[in-house]
């Protein structure tokens, strides 16, 4: 399960020039902000996934204070309440309510912290395992390489998302479980990528500089070259972010994610799709909202792609 | 070409052992897999018998002696659930996910490779946006939900096709549909940006400079040397189809194929099922990924093994 839509400068770096890109990516944090928000600027797309992905993100950290009810609290009474514009819809309750009575607005506002959260602590977690063992084998080669590269080969060639429901099935769904399950299949395209990088860092000018001064060789893969790796790692990190909230929520639509009483998207969905036919909102907000999540970070992604590729940047601001 | 051969099929062997070696140690050493086959009211005296009985008490390594050897002559043990041996099970649903995952790829690189050339002999256009979002979409939108909208406004609302089942092409058309969304939006975007890489090319510049036509240097030409990177990504897609997302669409409309056996495997703690379902699957990834390689050598004459 294994997301690769990086150009194929990403993929194999290996077989491109990569001096003139490397050079460019020297400095990735120093490149003014200005020229950021200029680039940004050029391109509403990304701009516009921006703005959205901002919104959640404080929607879903303030969520106490913004949300209008408590998202757990049931009123029988109001079981499947239209949204407020339709026929029989309340004011009190903007986007309806599900078959206990709870108010679908609020729900979602908390489901986002803990879709947005499991998906940032994933990415955190495979974003640091998966450079570090990328580094590590391009950096030093040889038999550690080979050995690496062949255990990542093969774990790609697994059909992911059965390994990870049936990884589930016996240790019992949970938020930890879950964050290793999606962990365990996302690290990969880290260590490919930060391999490759690697590979062609490890010969560039200042790198043998820096060893015939002396520098050891965590100095090296610390002040050198992961300087260096974060430029390219980023996009794909926001591309796997989307990735993970993704498959989270389908986990948790299969029961195999996040366990009630707690909720996130994919489960809210989960609980309304019995009652489709007769409350159909409760389906489709959920998703829509995960679909919304979802293109903002893919719209970020593809700027940040571009930004981080010269040639394109280049088009870009010309046109 | 047989050294490599050779060297694609010592590979393919080695992800078959690490497979193994996996599925093993995820059924066998994970969680507690026999409590998971015993009753829920099995008593302490019973759960010691069952694991004496099942082997689980003997060294890790002549458990997987033992599950190797079963697993190369086909036993996977009896399902729990309809009592019958897995194996036949598993491949007794194959069909209906290969005509699943199968007619979803061809609907997405059907409509994909159109989207993809329009977007890219216009770049930047209003044509170019329109397609790079609707690919965009395709990417975004979590693939169950697609399927229970698609309930909701055909079967549901306008009385066409079925909420869920299996047998004629009616049966098809939503669950297809339904999956094809994902590889449509990335098979497009590689369709416009492997055709927009070629068309800036030099040979390109020549075709036309020939007096070729717009039509014959697209299809003759840029088409043509497009269509390795087209072809990698279809058929990663369809593995990716096969080995996962599968699993939620049948889920979504109880189609019966291996996906979801897998499902109602793990709602039943049927373990030997479980066991059989992702081998199964795990070796057509294999398989595929090895015919894929192959097919390279063909559409490229450049690419000598």
């Amino acid at each position: 399960m294994e997301e690769s839509f990086a150009p194929s400068v990403i993929i194999e770096p290996h077989t491109v020039d990569t001096s003139e890109a490397v050079t460019e990516l020297r400095h990735p944090l120093l490149r003014s902000l200005k020229e950021l928000a200029l680039d940004l600027l050029h391109d509403w797309v990304a701009m516009i996934g921006l703005i959205g992905l901002i919104i959640l993100l404080v929607m879903a950290v303030t969520a106490p204070h913004i949300s209008p009810y408590d998202p757990a609290k049931q009123s029988l009474r109001d079981r499947f309440v239209p949204p407020s514009w339709m026929e029989g819809g309340s004011p009190e309750h903007f986007l309806g309510t599900d078959s206990l009575g709870r108010d679908l607005f609020s729900r979602l506002i908390f489901g986002a912290r803990v879709s947005l959260t499991i998906g940032f602590i994933t990415l955190a977690v495979t974003a640091t395992f998966g450079t570090f063992i990328g580094v590590i084998s391009g950096y030093y080669g040889g038999t550690l390489d080979e050995i690496l590269m062949r255990w990542v080969d093969i774990q790609t060639a697994f059909p992911g998302l059965l390994v990870a429901i049936t990884i589930i099935a016996m240790i019992g769904p949970s938020v930890e479980n879950l964050i290793l399950v999606l962990a365990i299949n996302g690290w990969l395209i880290f260590a490919r990528i930060a391999r490759g990088m690697t590979l062609s860092l490890r010969e560039q000018v200042f790198v043998r500089a820096a060893r015939v001064a002396g520098c050891r060789d965590r100095r090296i893969i610390i002040v050198h070259i992961l300087p260096n790796l974060i430029s390219p790692l980023l996009t794909i990190s926001v591309m796997e972010l989307a990735r993970f909230i993704l498959a989270e929520a389908a986990l948790s639509y299969l029961g195999l994610g996040i366990q009630p009483p707690d909720s996130s998207w994919g489960l809210i969905l989960a609980q309304g799709r019995d009652y489709l036919v007769n409350a159909w909102w409760v389906v489709t907000f959920p998703g829509v909202v995960i679909a919304m999540t979802v293109l903002f970070i893919n719209m970020v992604a593809g700027w940040l792609r571009s930004v981080s590729d010269p040639h394109q940047r280049f088009k870009l601001r010309n046109s | 070409m047989s050294a490599y051969l050779a060297r694609r099929l010592f590979y393919s062997i080695a992800v078959v052992i690490g497979v193994s070696v996996a599925v093993f140690l995820i059924t066998h050493q994970l969680g507690d897999p026999v409590r998971m086959m015993l009753p829920l009211e099995a008593s302490e005296e019973q759960y010691q018998a069952a694991r004496q009985q099942l082997g689980f008490n003997d060294p890790v390594l002549v458990q997987f002696a033992r599950f190797s050897v079963d697993a190369v002559r086909g036993d996977f043990g009896d399902s729990l659930w309809m009592d019958a041996p897995a194996l036949p099970l598993v491949l007794e649903r194959l069909p209906a996910t290969f005509l699943l995952a199968g007619t979803a790829i061809i609907i997405a690189l059907v409509l994909a490779v159109p989207l993809g050339i329009i977007a890219a002999l216009k770049p930047r256009s209003l044509l170019d946006h329109v397609a790079s979002l609707t690919a965009l979409l395709g990417l975004s939108i979590a693939d169950f939900w697609l399927g229970l909208m698609l309930i909701f406004i055909f079967p549901v609302s306008l009385g066409l096709f079925y909420t869920s089942g299996y047998g004629t092409w009616e049966h098809l058309v939503l669950p297809a549909v339904t999956l094809a969304a994902r590889p449509l939006g990335r098979i497009s975007q590689i369709v416009r940006s492997s055709v927009l890489d070629e068309l800036d090319k030099n040979y390109v510049t020549a075709a036309r400079a020939r007096g070729l036509s717009e039509q014959a240097t697209l299809l003759g030409h840029a088409l043509r040397n497009a269509a390795i990177p087209i072809v990698t990504l279809t058929g990663f897609e369809l593995t990716r189809l096969l080995a996962g997302f599968t699993v939620v669409v049948e889920a979504v409309f109880g189609w019966p194929g291996v996906g979801l056996l897998a499902v109602d495997a793990i709602e039943r703690q049927d373990l030997p099922l479980l066991q059989a379902d992702v081998f199964v699957v795990a070796m057509i990834v294999v398989v595929i990924n090895l015919l894929i390689d192959l097919l390279y050598g063909a559409l490229d004459p450049r690419i000598r093994y």
